[in-house]
């Protein structure tokens, strides 16, 4: 098949079609941007002046460094709401795949349709990641006062940076959707998803096992030898086991709650426990969040208690405590956001048995009750786990540094019960931020639940 | 039991129904038939209390479904009315005793009674499958059953059934029927089928024939 | 279909105009064009014995150059026998379809109200249909009887439909689109 026909297939329909394309290129453009603007940080001082109007977060080296990884990190939510965005409209879209199948499309030149227009959309976001690079350059490098500024001016350096950024967006976008695609089974008569996957399947079991052994290994060295620089390798093994593990957590929510009284609950539970895939991602990327919550609590939590005070330093400490937890925000919002476009998309793909429930008696209010518990299911034991992850983590190392002799969990008892109170703190907090979220996105999810259920969909097509 | 007067409805351009009426006593199995377009659906959704007719009234159980809010319409529906579609209306993630037992739960029933009533709806209506097996394990007639045993189960007064077995082939439909209609023979309840099929149509009291939105002849078939 | 026409048809076809019998033959012909051609002896047999019946009486016997023809007319109780046969849903048998395509076709070349005369027998069969489902015989084998019976009932009544779909797509306006 030549390239142009399948661009030609591959041209999105309207409505959701046209919803994938806005959020893939959308999310692509900001992870993009923030993949360059790490690029730019990382690059700084090794040639050229350095403007010395930069915060001391980039200025400094080792500070640096964690600036660069956290802006890194910031691409893992947007890059979920990729994959999430992927899947939009996938049953309208598995449909026209199985038509072009029908039409003698062999599954070779299916898939590439699917990469070109995943590439495509990507494609897009990663030209428009430019102008996404200088607006995040106006608020972090224009914006904040000298002293205070995150982002270097661009120079045409960035240009080259860009290009290399955009090309592998478009080229991973492109492999992103042929890989999706390749989940969903379709033959010309229509379309047999697989099934979702229960129990431990042997690559799932490898990436638990490498995951937990690499972040303790990891862990261990970093408290120890104070070595933070394999802390990118830990936070990798970290973000590889939450991902693997956060589909079982999501499973769990949905058992837990599918066992428990009331059609809502079971409605909310089977949902979740159907397809967990989606909200593990989502799962994943808040108990990553929740992490860094935790040990931020703990951190500030010693910061204050402190005896003889940081004086001055105090305002230093607190400014990077405080971007961190605008990090934190970006990323759980994006999350939330990813959850919405996944259960707005299953609300689309489920009108018919939806409205039949409609038809039944059961109330809009209570489907969106529905909604509402299947993101607090979720979202609420995820974040709270992180911060007790992160808590945990916090304390442990605090423990080690505290001790005198290197290897010694000397102070480490002491250092968990002062880490409780902040990690307990922090941990409501971000339940309550989460519980709050979920009426939010059911709210926002309302006008659609309302199409749903729609009596018009209970007609006979 | 049900009682339309001059209903009218239209979606956008199109007349669905005009100055349609309709009796239905306890009891009676009526079966409204008419060539696609003709206006059957639309007349079941109204009946049903499922859509608000632009014209007419509708008593329904003795209740005037336009004086009734949303709220009571659908709890009305959910206590005394059963409705069974052609396909697609079962909930994909639940198995099909959850699915049967829905009704019940949404309605505050303790989980442990509501699958056994359940259980035993599945049972009564000669399914013999697993359970826990879920709505995409079943053949077209097994889903239809289940379909039926979830809107029998809360021993509804009126039947509403829009093509029910569309999708099945002569035995299957003839099995799923007989289940529709028991509650109408033994206990005095009234079932109104919408289809296009006559070999469904011969199994009711009277025949309401639409054409074009409106009743074109009713005749009794008793 | 039979080969003998029913009398009542050809008190149908000589309901708007007298005519001949061999314009009667030809009428009945292109009425049933997939029955077998009738032959004329026929035509002239049921004829005679309607004349006989005093249905159809001889307006006048003309001979212009070849033999002679005559002219059948209907009588009032011919019209009358007409009319009664036309209300009348056809005897619902197993083997019924015959007369059904007769009234049917009979009905919808002569009267205005044809379809009253459809929805009739619409109800006939579903009645009919209806008696022969609610004492289904315990034997399987005698229910196979039944669903014969049923089946052609059914196929009946479809090709009831489908005369109706054609009468009403055939008049001008009723076709607008209506769900």
């Amino acid at each position: 098949m030549r390239l142009t026909t399948a661009a030609l297939l591959a041209r999105p329909a309207a409505g959701a079609g046209t919803r994938r394309f806005v959020l893939v290129a959308g999310a692509t453009a900001g992870a993009a941007a923030l993949l360059i603007a790490a690029g730019r940080l990382s690059m700084l001082g090794h040639r050229g002046p350095v403007d010395t109007r930069l915060a001391p977060y980039v200025l400094e080296g080792g500070l640096r460094a964690g600036t660069v990884l956290g802006a890194v990190l910031l691409t893992v939510p947007l890059l979920a709401l990729v994959v999430q965005a992927l899947r939009v409209g996938s049953l309208a879209r598995d449909r026209r795949m199985a038509g072009l199948r029908l039409a003698g499309a062999i599954p070779r030149e299916v898939r590439a349709v699917a990469a070109v227009e995943a590439g495509g959309a990507a494609g897009a976001g990663a030209i428009m990641a430019a102008p996404a690079y200088l607006i995040l350059w106006v608020l972090l490098g224009v914006l904040p006062p000298a002293g205070s500024k995150l982002l270097p001016a661009p120079t045409p350096a960035d240009l080259l940076l860009w290009l290399v950024v955009a090309v592998a967006a478009a080229l991973s976008g492109a492999l992103a959707g042929a890989v999706v695609h390749s989940r969903a089974l379709v033959d010309p008569l229509g379309v047999r998803r697989r099934a979702a996957v229960q129990g431990l399947r042997p690559a799932v079991l490898g990436r638990v096992v490498v995951g937990t052994v690499v972040s303790a290994v990891g862990l261990g060295y970093v408290g120890v030898r104070n070595g933070f620089t394999v802390l990118p390798i830990v936070l990798l093994a970290a973000l590889v086991l939450a991902f693997a593990l956060a589909p079982w957590l999501v499973v769990a929510a949905g058992r837990r709650l599918a066992a428990g009284s009331g059609a809502q609950r079971l409605l909310a539970g089977r949902r979740l426990a159907a397809d967990p895939s989606s909200a593990g991602r989502v799962a994943a990327v808040l108990v990553v969040c929740g992490s860094a919550l935790g040990v931020e609590a703990v951190l500030i939590d010693n910061l204050l208690s402190v005896p003889y005070g940081l004086g001055g330093t105090l305002g230093f400490y607190f400014t990077g405590y405080g971007l961190a937890a605008v990090g934190v925000l970006v990323a759980a919002a994006v999350a939330v956001l990813t959850l919405l476009v996944g259960t707005g998309d299953h609300l689309l793909d489920a009108r018919r048995p939806l409205a039949s429930l409609a038809a039944l008696g059961v109330e809009e209010s209570t489907l969106a009750q529905v909604l509402r518990r299947q993101v607090t299911a979720v979202a609420i034991p995820a974040v709270v786990c992180g911060v007790v992850i992160g808590g945990l983590t916090a304390a442990v190392l605090a423990g080690w540094n505290d001790g005198a002799t290197p290897g010694r969990v000397r102070a480490g008892g002491h250092a968990l019960v002062a880490a409780a109170l902040p990690t307990a703190a922090a941990a409501v907090l971000a339940a309550a931020a989460m519980w709050l979220a979920a009426r939010f996105a059911a709210r926002l999810l309302r006008p659609r639940l309302r199409e749903a259920i729609d009596p018009e969909n209970l007609r006979v097509a | 039991m049900l009682d339309l007067t001059g209903v009218g409805h239209a979606y956008r351009r199109t007349v669905a129904l005009r100055g349609v009426n309709l009796r239905v006593a306890a009891g009676e199995v009526v079966a409204v038939t008419g060539p696609s377009g003709c206006g059957k659906s639309t007349l079941l959704h109204v009946a049903a209390g499922i859509i608000r007719p632009q014209a007419g009234s509708v008593r329904l159980l003795g209740q005037d479904l336009l004086a009734l809010d949303e709220a009571d319409r659908t709890r009305l529906r959910r206590r005394q009315v059963g409705i069974v579609l052609q396909y697609g209306q079962l909930v994909p993630d639940l198995s099909v005793v959850d699915n049967v037992a829905l009704p019940l739960l949404l309605d505050g029933q303790r989980r442990a009674a509501a699958r056994t009533a359940a259980a035993d709806w599945l049972h009564r209506a000669g399914l013999d499958i697993a359970l826990d097996s879920l709505p995409a394990e079943l053949s077209g007639g097994q889903a239809q059953r289940v379909a039926a045993a979830r809107a029998l189960i809360t021993g509804p007064r009126l039947i509403f059934a829009d093509e029910p077995t569309g999708s099945l082939d002569t035995l299957g439909g003839e099995q799923l029927l007989a289940l529709l209609l028991d509650p109408a023979h033994r206990l005095g309840a009234a079932v109104v089928l919408v289809t296009h099929d006559n070999m469904v149509a011969a199994h009711a009291d009277r025949e309401v024939r639409l054409r074009d939105g409106a009743v074109a002849h009713e005749s009794a078939l008793r | 279909m039979g080969q003998v026409p029913a009398a009542e048809v050809v008190l149908a076809v000589l309901k708007d105009a007298p005519a001949h019998g061999y314009d009667v033959k030809r009428a009945l012909d292109s009425w049933f064009p997939d029955a077998r051609p009738l032959a004329y002896g026929q035509v002239y047999a049921t004829l005679g014995r309607l004349v006989r019946d005093g249905l159809v009486e001889i307006a006048e016997t003309r001979i212009d150059g070849g033999p002679e023809r005559t002219v059948y007319a209907l009588t009032a109780a011919g019209r009358r026998r007409l009319a009664g046969w036309l209300a009348e849903p056809a005897v619902v048998l197993s083997n019924g379809a015959d007369e059904i395509v007769r009234k049917t076709v009979a009905a919808l070349r002569t009267g205005d109200d044809a379809l009253d005369v459809l929805c009739r027998q619409r109800t006939a069969h579903l009645r009919r249909m209806r008696e022969l489902r609610a004492g289904q015989p315990e034997d399987p084998l005698g229910r196979l009887v039944r669903d014969h019976v049923v089946a052609h009932l059914d196929a009946d009544l479809r090709w009831l439909d489908l005369a109706v779909e054609r009468v009403t797509a055939a008049r001008p306006g009723e076709s607008e689109s209506t769900r």
